[in-house]
């Protein structure tokens, strides 16, 4: 209490009245407790009706959250997966991919298949290389190699002998490129590459095929 | 003192009465009522027990949306306390009718003599109504820092003031009741007899 008492005086008798007033409740003084304690029951029940409200609301919005992303499923299901690969069929190959592959099959193919693509279409590669529509691609030449190539897996025949018979780097080249033609059209940012490779040795791979 | 825990018990159970816990919320009647009840009767006599009463039902009600603006839970009961007093008083357009007047204390009968319990609500009720006799910004300083236990800054939100004004208010009315006692040889053998019996 000194510090109710500060610079009065030191009084005893106040400090005696101070403390009379604030001495700890009486029993007499909390007689209003069960009045307090029913009222804070009653108010009790209040949110419990909010929560109920906010359970509704929130079942409310899960339902139409759900109804929402299942019908964008369907949606996006119907509209954005089955699309591309109806619009694919026809054209498996993009126009972005030919090109590469013109590149591998100007550089490294033409020597491979030999006289029966070169002597066929050549000017059709050129022009392929250019406009390269996905219809046309599987007659272009390097297209064209390839499929002769694949034939040439199955039938051991005078291509194959030709295969073995070329230098290691274009044979190391070529497995790469005889796996599928799915893998060679999309690693077309690789292709030039691997012509690149196999544009060297066909230079040299060209003296044998003439030479055998 | 009436503020018997400290602000942080009473911060935990007010956190436990918000979350609908009984027993937090009768630990906070106990401890606040007291000084609530006193300080009412400082202000409006003997009608502070109706008002408490009202008092707690709003606490009951809202104590759920309660947030803490510096004066803490007593000072927010004391704040709804004091806005239905004010409200009363205007009501009856008159100044409070202390309970008892200040010569009450000097016939105080004799410990000896009857109860000890009665003896001592006695004893605070005349104390309170010997606080109450104060200027009323005075006596409310002085109920609210001394019977309520709020500190300056806490008595200064309830009050509408600035703690400074609420010190001032303060230490003008303990000058004065020290001054009366000292005038009344009788006031001050009770007051100082009465508050030993109490503990």
């Amino acid at each position: 209490m000194s510090i109710h008492t500060r610079g009065i005086d030191p009084h005893e008798p106040l400090d005696a009245v101070l403390r009379a007033a604030s001495v700890p409740g009486y029993p007499e003084e909390l007689a209003g407790e069960r009045a307090a304690m029913a009222a804070f029951r009653a108010a009790a029940p209040a949110p419990r009706r909010r929560s109920l409200l906010a359970r509704v609301l929130t079942v409310k919005a899960l339902v139409i959250g759900g109804v929402t992303l299942s019908t964008g499923t369907v949606l996006a299901v119907a509209g954005g997966v089955f699309m591309p690969i109806l619009r694919n069929e026809p054209a498996p190959t993009t126009p972005a991919d030919v090109p590469a592959v013109i590149r591998t099959s100007e550089s490294a193919v033409p020597p491979l298949t030999g006289p029966s693509s070169t002597t066929t279409e050549p000017p059709a590669g050129e022009s392929s290389t250019q406009q390269a529509p996905p219809s046309e691609c599987g007659d272009c030449p390097g297209r064209k190699g390839r499929h002769d190539k694949t034939d040439d897996d199955g039938r051991p025949g005078k291509e194959k002998d030709r295969e073995d018979n070329r230098p290691p780097s274009t044979r190391t080249s070529e497995p790469a490129d005889d796996k599928t033609e799915s893998s060679s059209q999309t690693q077309t940012p690789d292709s030039p590459a691997h012509g690149a490779v196999t544009a060297v040795p066909p230079n040299g791979a060209e003296t044998p095929s003439p030479g055998d | 003192m009436t503020a018997g825990q400290t602000a942080a018990d009473l911060a935990a159970a007010v956190r436990a009465a918000r979350g609908g816990d009984d027993e937090a919320f009768r630990l906070l009647y106990r401890e606040v009522q007291p000084g609530l009840l006193r300080y009412l009767r400082g202000l409006v006599g003997e009608d502070a027990e109706d008002l408490a009463s009202e008092t707690w039902l709003q606490i009951a009600r809202d104590i759920r949306s309660f947030r803490d603006e510096g004066a803490g839970f007593r000072g927010w009961a004391v704040t709804i306390a004091r806005h239905r007093a004010l409200d009363h008083l205007r009501r009856n357009q008159r100044r409070p009718a202390t309970g008892l007047p200040i010569d009450m204390l000097a016939d105080l009968p004799d410990t000896h003599d009857t109860a000890e319990r009665a003896i001592n609500i006695t004893t605070t009720n005349a104390t309170i109504a010997f606080i109450a006799s104060l200027p009323s910004d005075q006596a409310e300083a002085v109920l609210l820092r001394v019977v309520v236990g709020l500190d300056a800054k806490a008595a200064a939100k309830v009050m509408g003031k600035r703690p400074g004004a609420v010190r001032t208010a303060a230490w003008r009315g303990l000058r004065t009741l020290a001054e009366r006692l000292e005038s009344t040889p009788a006031v001050t053998q009770v007051g100082i007899a009465a508050p030993r019996k109490v503990r």
